[in-house]
Parts: structure tokens; sequence; C-alpha cells
């Protein structure tokens, strides 16, 4: 069983500083896989995560969702046939661009305890206005800077990735927090740059594509 | 290791396996795993950052392999 | 012109014993309205008044004196009976001003008395013990430097894990030996006085008679999951409810 992480360009094979990792080639695209681990966890995801992250640091890469595997190597290439005119076409969507990672949450502490559950639903709905209204005035200060910007799933935080050329990724972070820094009900985290994890679908556009 | 560097590499740490194990391409049905525990690590970003604090650069990959330890 | 200044309310008729004295030794005072009792100290307002405040809001020595006598004058309450902290400064003009106050936010007031009746705040903050330094690389080649590298990426990122993990634990068996927990940003180390890096910064409302479970279950977790962690546990308390009192002003209840 081989572990796959990554889709790349074949004509960018990266050097991989790993022994135990190889690249796969079929047609314009490659792969990079590496043994698959006996069992899972989140170490093991995370030394992964670290893995496509060293090699996005030089080229153009899909990750692929950990603990995907392929019997094999003719699998990982025959999956790379089957799967080529797509994930090529997404490479192209993604070229030379980087994920951010956004997080926002309200600044003060969850109301003490609610009277009531009446009580309880008011503050939930409170909360659940300030972050949809975050996520408004963030769509408007990322319009023209970022390609596209995702929410993903979250109650107690509003969490956003948006996919940004990486010319932009430090000059889109700073205004980030400036604006973060601006509100006092609000805290908001940016990390990456990351490898377009959020991005490698068709359908992940349906964000707001700005 | 300053107190901004600790919280903004928590912070980035979950945000990394949050994407690792939710995110990324999917492929027919071989994968499956629900790592249980993902979120054990992270109490939220108030119990994380501090209020004039912003997460400052948490880039990963060549450059924390080269340079500075997270 | 004197100032009222208001430190916390408390249910009317209690007679505290030993109370500490205000800021430059004012004396402290219980002015009763409305079946509730506002600990008060006429202060000089030419050094406490509203324009003073305005002139000393970015002055760290003079709010750390103020917010000094303001938290012992309550924790000197607060070893006797309950007591709701009022944001630091409440100024009134006048002793009927205090009288207009209680009356005003009466039902605010014994709704916050009632909630943290019976019960004491205490801190507990966690801190990560310093990494010991990491080795320095030995590589023949880039790709065995780069090996090496991830691999030392890998042992950073489980002993994160861990701390995490223990962060959370501790937190949790904390909140359950509560009536209710909070988690604070954590403090900046020009305050808590400390180099490491602080990674839990909670502050929970114990009813006084599980005072005992509360702290052994503390001690467990220090002795335990955050030991093997490399966390390090301090508590403070017990304080007046700062974080727990439900009024309008409830954010900064003048905390020290």
């Amino acid at each position: 069983m081989i572990t796959l992480y990554a889709v790349t360009w074949r004509a960018d094979t990266p050097d991989l500083g790993e022994d135990e990792l190889g690249v796969l080639a079929d047609g314009d695209l490659a792969m990079v896989v590496g043994p698959a681990p006996a069992t899972t966890s989140r170490e093991d995801a995370l030394a992964h995560g670290r893995i496509v992250e060293e090699v996005a640091s030089a080229v153009d890469v899909l990750p692929i969702r950990y603990g995907t595997t392929a019997t094999d190597t003719d699998e990982a290439r025959s999956l790379l046939r089957e799967h080529g005119p797509a994930w090529a076409a997404r490479l192209q969507k993604v070229e030379g661009c980087a994920e951010l990672a956004i997080r926002v949450a309200p600044s003060a502490a969850d109301e003490v305890r609610a009277a009531s559950g009446a009580e309880h639903l008011a503050q939930l709905v409170s909360r659940s206005r300030l972050l949809n209204a975050a996520e408004s005035e963030l769509g408007d200060l990322l319009t023209g800077r970022c390609r596209v910007v995702r929410r993903l799933a979250g109650h107690e935080e509003l969490k956003l990735s948006c996919l940004v050329e990486r010319a932009q990724v430090e000059p889109v972070r700073s205004e980030l927090e400036e604006w973060g820094a601006s509100r006092d009900d609000l805290m908001i985290s940016v990390t990456g740059p990351w490898a377009p994890y959020s991005f490698v679908a068709d359908g992940q556009d349906a964000g707001v594509a700005l | 290791m300053t107190d901004l560097s600790v919280a903004a590499d928590d912070v980035a740490l979950v945000d990394l396996l949050d994407r690792v194990i939710g995110e990324g391409v999917v492929i027919g049905g071989d994968i499956v795993l629900s790592i249980a525990g993902v979120d054990l690590v992270y109490l939220g970003l108030r119990a994380v950052l501090a209020p004039a604090h912003v997460a400052g650069p948490s880039a990963i990959g060549a450059d924390a392999l080269a340079g500075e330890a997270l | 012109m004197n100032v009222h200044y208001v430190y916390g309310v408390l249910p009317g008729g209690q007679h505290p014993p030993d109370l500490a004295p205000g800021p430059d030794g004012a004396e402290v005072q219980l002015v009763e309205g409305q079946g509730l009792a506002a600990a008060v100290s006429e202060l000089p307002g030419d050094r406490y008044g509203e324009q003073e405040f305005r002139t000393h809001a970015e002055d760290p020595v003079w709010l750390q004196e103020l917010a000094s006598a303001h938290h012992r004058v309550l924790a000197s309450i607060a070893l006797h009976g309950d007591v709701v902290p009022l944001r630091m400064p409440t100024l009134c003009r006048t002793r009927q001003g205090v009288l207009e106050l209680l009356d005003a936010r009466g039902d605010a007031l014994r709704q916050a008395i009632a909630s943290v009746s019976g019960r004491v705040e205490w801190g507990v903050k966690l801190y990560a013990e310093p990494r010991p330094a990491e080795q320095q690389v030995q590589a023949a080649s880039g790709r065995d430097y780069l090996g090496q590298r991830m691999a030392q990426g890998r042992a950073r990122d489980e002993k994160r894990l861990r701390r995490g993990d223990a962060v959370r634990a501790c937190h949790d068996a904390l909140a359950s030996a509560a009536d209710h927990a909070v988690v604070n940003p954590p403090q900046d180390p020009a305050l808590s006085g400390r180099r490491e890096p602080m990674v839990l910064n909670g502050a929970y409302l114990v009813a006084r008679e599980r005072e005992s479970d509360f702290l052994a279950v503390l001690d467990a977790q220090a002795a335990g999951p955050c030991r093997e962690a490399g966390v390090v546990a301090e508590i403070t308390g017990p304080w007046p409810p700062y974080n727990f009192s439900v009024t309008e002003d409830r954010e900064s209840a003048g905390r020290p």
C-alpha cells in the first residue's frame, strides 16, 4: 500500500528530501507518493501535511486528502490517467497561488451562563450575526485581492480559506490583520501560506469568485 | 520562543490538520479516515491569542525547515 | 469636590469585618439601598475625578496602584460573603448618586449577586516549559539535512499536540469541578511576570463547598497530564467573581 500526497506537473518534478518518497508520472502530471502508514493518527496526518507543504513550497500542487492510498504504483498511475484532465484543469486554476487560512472569533467571552434556553439561543443568534457580518466585510476587503474565498464549516468561529497569488500573500495578510486590530469586538488569525487544499474541486470556486 | 510564536503556531497547527484531514483531493471511496480528537488541541481563538495580538507569518515548509524553529 | 468611588455591590445588611483600605488609605463604607449595599470610598476629586482618569488612562503605574486598591477592597469583602465587582472606575458625584445607581441598576445587580452567590472565582494559568534547544543538524548532503529537519519538525508537532491535549483536558476537568468557566486571552509576559508562554488563562467559578474538590482536580492534572506534557500550572484566588458577574459593564470589572 502506498499513500498519495499530492498531484503536480510532471515537468516540475520536485526534488524530494525524503528517501522514502517517490514521484510517479503519467502524461503531463505526476504524483508524490510514499509508504502507507501502519496506523493513522493526528501526528501522522501532520507529518503528511508537512511533506505536502515542503513540496508546495517549490512547485504548484493539488494536495490529496490524508489517508488516500493506492494498492501499488500501477494503481496510482492509473488514477493519474483517469483523473488527468480534471486535475490538470484544477492545477491551472491554482497556478502560482497559495491558500491563507482565516479565523475570526468574537473577542468577548461567551456571555456568562444564559439564565434560560431563550437567552442562550439569543446569544447564539447574536454571535452568528456578528460572524456573518464579519464574513461580508472581509468579502469586500478581499475583492480584487484574492481569486476565491470559501467559507468552511464552523459555529463558534468564522473560518475562511482564500486563494491568493503568492505575491499577494503578505499584503493580504497585513490588511486582514489591520482589519482585526481595528475591531474591538472581533479577533482574527491568518495562517499560511498553505497549499491550496480548499480549492481542489469544481464547485469550490463557488464561495465567492472575486 | 516568544508568546507570539507559540500562539500563532498553535493555530497554524490546527489549520493545517483541518486541511489535511478535511480538504484536498478526494479519490473514490478509498479514504476513510476519521481521526478522532482533531479538535482536542484547540480551545478557540480567544484562548490562544492576546487581544492586540495578530497572528504573525507562519509559513512552514521550506522556510520552517531552513529557518527559525517553530 | 470629592467623588464617590464604588468598588462593588453586595447584598444589603451585611457587615463584612476588616474592610481593606482604598487608594491612599481611604476608608471604605457601605451605602445601603434597595436591599443592596454599595462599597464606596469618598476620594479627592483632584486626584481621582473623571478628569484624572482621562489623564491617566494610559499610565500603567497609576492604573496599577488603583487596581491594587480596588482589588484588595473587593477581596476583603469576598472573604466573608458575596460581592459583585463593578467596573473600574465607577464614580458618582454624590452619595445620592450612589443610591440612584443602586436603584437604576438594581435588577441587574440583584441578578448578578444571585448568579454568583456562594461561589468564588479561581484563576488557573498554564505555562509551557521552554523547549530544550534543538540539536544542530549534522548532515552529509542536502537530502539528509532536509530529512533530519523534517524529523525535528515532526517531533515539535507531536510535542505541541500533546501539550494542546493536556491544556484542553485540564480546562475541561476544572470546568467540570466548577459551576462555570471562562477562557481569557493569554496575558502579556509583562503582566504575568513569567517568561514562559502562557497556554491557558482560565477563570473558574467554584461553589465554596466544592473548593477542595476543585483544588484536588487541579493537583491531579498538574501532577499528571500537564507535567508529562511540559506544562506548569499556577493557581490564584479566591477572587471576587470578576469574570462571572452579569452586569451591563461585565467586561472590565477592574481585575488587577
